[in-house]
């Protein structure tokens, strides 16, 4: 009796393992979190209220007919989904897929739902590329872009039948979307990096790094914290210090992306920038808590206190300070070039993101893109998505037309600094380059050792990678 | 021919129905084991063999990657880290996880009223997330003038206090945040073996004179001394493979003064794409947590003899 009643758990067990793992095929959405529901009831109730074609689902987890024939999955990055928690970007996301489905009524796109942590997705993503099993279309952090290339489909013909002309995105960005001579990726989102500064304390921001350092000084002996920047260990401390290396000529790696960061003038830039940091925080303009800064936003309590006069930080710094100090930030802070080590130099640095098409299926190829472009990448989409999320357009037209940019001096400097833009180089050591400039100046701002000894200890644990 | 007379038969006949063997119980175990243990166990093991990097199908079996992770002068300084964040962590866990479990059955004992209250404060910092820990313990050690530790250390004239940003100072922080979030293990762990104690042997020392620290130590700690290896093994264990607090809380930094195996582990396959040296790093990790459980498995086994 007891084992046959065991036996017959054990039947119900199984029977039930086997149901999840059903169920999980379509209702693979079933574990959401609370704001995900709320924005997926938000969404469904916004594509129920047009009766012309009820079949059209717009939730985070489908978009079009669940019938429908051509399925294509789709993972964006969090922050560019409609699992995000800015309703203004759901908002978006949710009226043009849902024009999208109801102009493709066979087509269904299944977004894929991934971590935030950026690093873990990036590389999931690269493993299954290789194995061939990438969705369709996925989002790519630009830096690591030159990795997935070689599983990128190309989408000239797309590009082309939308009248789309890749020598309107900025420079930067061509290069990156069109490594030789295929269009394999859509860069649609951007960012800069700029030197943020009070109007009301700073009355001429530093052109030059010894400007900086005197102006620093004086506004120090004021008790302000007179410059702040990212030091911790991130990939974003990289971003945020690479134009003190690039405006003076520095070059990371060769056409070859073979490491050349450690030999010649390239060292002695490489050793002057961080020098340069080191004298921020040995004069005391810069406090040595910035090594706690891993991305921008570890700053904000401290910009919001009142206390600082700059800092180096990503254009998105200006939306976020407008959500923190409101409208006092318009009123109180400026942008301006990054102070360089010669007046005549000037550089920053552009991230963002690429879209991409993975499948090889022609049909599904092409409808892809089209989703892409229509979602992110054409006129209304760039300029509805940047506008819905505070993003920069990396597309020069884009820039000079779209209204919400025509009223923000803020984004008028940034296109200016956009034109100075460099990005990280296309190059597979890249990753433990920045890693490695990351613990440099971290040794070098907490005291443990001296610039050239930082730039030739990373210089060596590079090469030995190679 | 009923069921009885069925196995009856069997068993003369020297064979068992599948009802009457393990294999069916065993089986789901086993291929669980197989598919999310075992396998993915030796690809790492094999992979740490290889030069493979994520997002490339080629790749060449080399000991390069074991030779480069000895050669490295800053693997010997990460192996310091991590042995001074297990050590310190382990021994903190297990002295205040036993102030507290000795604390709670002391109060029981005496029927004092607030040690279930004591047993769920201390226990919260088991339920929270690594991550989650890492975030706490940043905004403990602010070094800004809103940092609330560096508030009160200032107001009590201790002065400014560099918690993250000084090498050294930095380890020491993530090792106390570390004390904080594996205390409550120790403390249900070692407050399971006080229960142990028999009460005549204890009330007979006291019968006979013996102090407080007598009994602690001559009768207490003996008595629980088999669960307080196995907490002291276990602990060890968790502490090897902490990656996610220290990920919040330094990222590894300043440098790599905060650097342990499993955050190497974690950033030179997810970050920097090595997948050849990450999994000589996890393979290290795996050999120190193997000798470990090796030892917790005698000790159980002596235990029960």
């Amino acid at each position: 009796m007891k084992r046959g009643l065991a036996l017959l758990l054990a039947v119900v067990m199984a029977a039930g393992i086997f149901l999840a793992g059903c169920g999980n095929k379509n209702e693979n959405q079933s574990v959401q979190s609370t704001a995900a529901q709320s924005n997926a009831a938000q969404s469904e109730q916004s594509s129920k209220t047009d009766n012309s074609n009820a079949n059209v689902t717009v939730t985070p987890q489908l978009i079009g007919d669940k019938n429908a024939k051509t399925e294509i999955t789709w993972q964006p990055v969090p922050a560019h989904s409609m699992m995000d928690s800015n309703q203004a970007k759901v908002e978006y996301l949710t009226k043009k897929a849902k024009e999208w489905a109801e102009k493709h009524p066979d087509v269904k796109i299944v977004p894929i739902q991934t971590t935030i942590a950026i690093s873990d997705s990036m590389a999931k993503i690269l493993v299954q590329a290789a194995s061939g099993q990438a969705p369709d279309i996925a989002a790519i952090d630009s830096y690591i872009f030159p990795n997935f290339t070689k599983y990128a489909q190309p989408i000239d013909d797309v590009v082309q039948e939308k009248n789309l002309d890749i020598n309107d995105w900025f420079p930067f960005a061509q290069k990156v979307m069109k490594p030789e001579d295929k269009i394999l990726g859509l860069w649609y989102t951007t960012d800069v990096r700029a030197l943020f500064y009070r109007k009301d304390i700073v009355k001429n921001p530093p052109k030059t790094w010894q400007e900086l350092l005197d102006l620093g000084k004086q506004l120090k002996g004021q008790g302000y914290d007179a410059f702040l920047y990212s030091a911790g260990r991130d990939e974003n401390v990289t971003m945020n210090t690479l134009p003190y290396f690039f405006g003076q000529g520095g070059k990371l790696v060769d056409d070859n992306g073979t490491p050349v960061f450690g030999e010649g003038e390239n060292r002695a830039a490489m050793i002057n920038y961080i020098n340069f940091l080191k004298s921020t925080v040995d004069t005391g303009v810069t406090p040595t808590r910035v090594l706690n800064f891993k991305s921008d936003p570890n700053m904000n309590a401290d910009l919001a206190a009142g206390k600082v006069a700059m800092f180096v930080g990503v254009s998105n710094m200006a939306a976020q300070l407008r959500s923190v100090i409101a409208d006092k930030f318009d009123e109180l802070w400026d942008v301006a070039p990054i102070p360089m080590a010669e007046a005549d130099q000037r550089a920053s640095t552009a991230g963002g993101w690429v879209s991409t098409v993975f499948t090889e299926d022609d049909q599904k190829r092409k409808l892809a893109a089209d989703f892409i472009i229509d979602m992110y990448v054409n006129d209304q989409g760039m300029e509805g998505w940047c506008s819905a999320g505070g993003y920069l357009p990396p597309r020069k037209s884009v820039f000079e037309k779209a209204e919400f940019l025509k009223s923000d001096p803020f984004a008028q400097k940034f296109k200016e600094e956009l034109q100075f833009a460099y990005v990280r180089p296309a190059a597979n050591i890249y990753p433990t380059i920045s890693q490695e400039i990351q613990i440099a100046i971290n040794n070098v701002l907490a005291g443990q050792t001296t610039p050239e000894k930082a730039v030739d200890n990373a210089w060596k644990i590079v090469t030995s990678k190679k | 021919m009923n069921r009885e007379t069925i196995g009856k038969s069997n068993r003369l006949s020297g064979r068992k129905g599948l009802g009457e063997t393990p294999i069916p119980w065993l089986a789901p175990l086993v291929i669980i084991l197989l598919t999310l243990f075992i396998y993915p166990m030796f690809d790492i093991l094999r992979l740490s063999f290889t030069n493979a990097r994520i997002g490339e199908t080629e790749y060449n079996y080399t000991l390069n990657s074991f030779l480069n992770l000895f050669q490295d002068s800053g693997f010997y300084a990460m192996l310091k880290v991590t042995a001074f964040f297990v050590f310190f962590s382990v021994v903190f866990q297990m002295v205040l996880g036993f102030i507290i479990a000795l604390s709670v059955d002391k109060g029981e004992s005496m029927n004092l009223r607030g040690t279930v209250f004591v047993r769920t404060v201390a226990l919260i910092s088991m339920v929270i997330p690594g991550v989650i820990i890492g975030i706490i313990w940043r905004m403990m050690y602010d070094e800004s003038p809103t940092g609330i530790l560096n508030y009160f250390l200032t107001l009590i004239g201790v002065g400014h206090v560099r918690f993250l940003t000084d090498p050294f100072i930095a380890v020491v922080s993530a090792t106390v945040a570390n004390v904080w979030r594996g205390t409550a293990q120790s403390m249900i762990l070692l407050y399971s073996g006080l229960k142990t104690v028999p009460g005549e042997t204890l009330e007979a020392a006291r019968v006979d004179g013996a102090s407080a620290a007598g009994r602690l130590f001559k009768i207490i700690i003996p008595s629980v001394m088999p669960v307080m290896l196995i907490n002291l093994i276990l602990n060890t264990i968790y502490t090897f493979n902490t990656f996610d607090m220290v990920m919040t809380l330094t990222g590894g930094g300043p440098g790599r003064s905060t650097e342990v195996l499993a955050l190497s582990a974690y950033t030179q396959i997810f970050q920097l794409l090595d997948l050849g040296r990450g999994s000589s790093v996890a393979v290290l990790l795996l050999l120190i947590n193997s000798i470990m459980a090796a030892v917790y498995f005698y000790i159980m086994k002596k235990s029960e003899v």
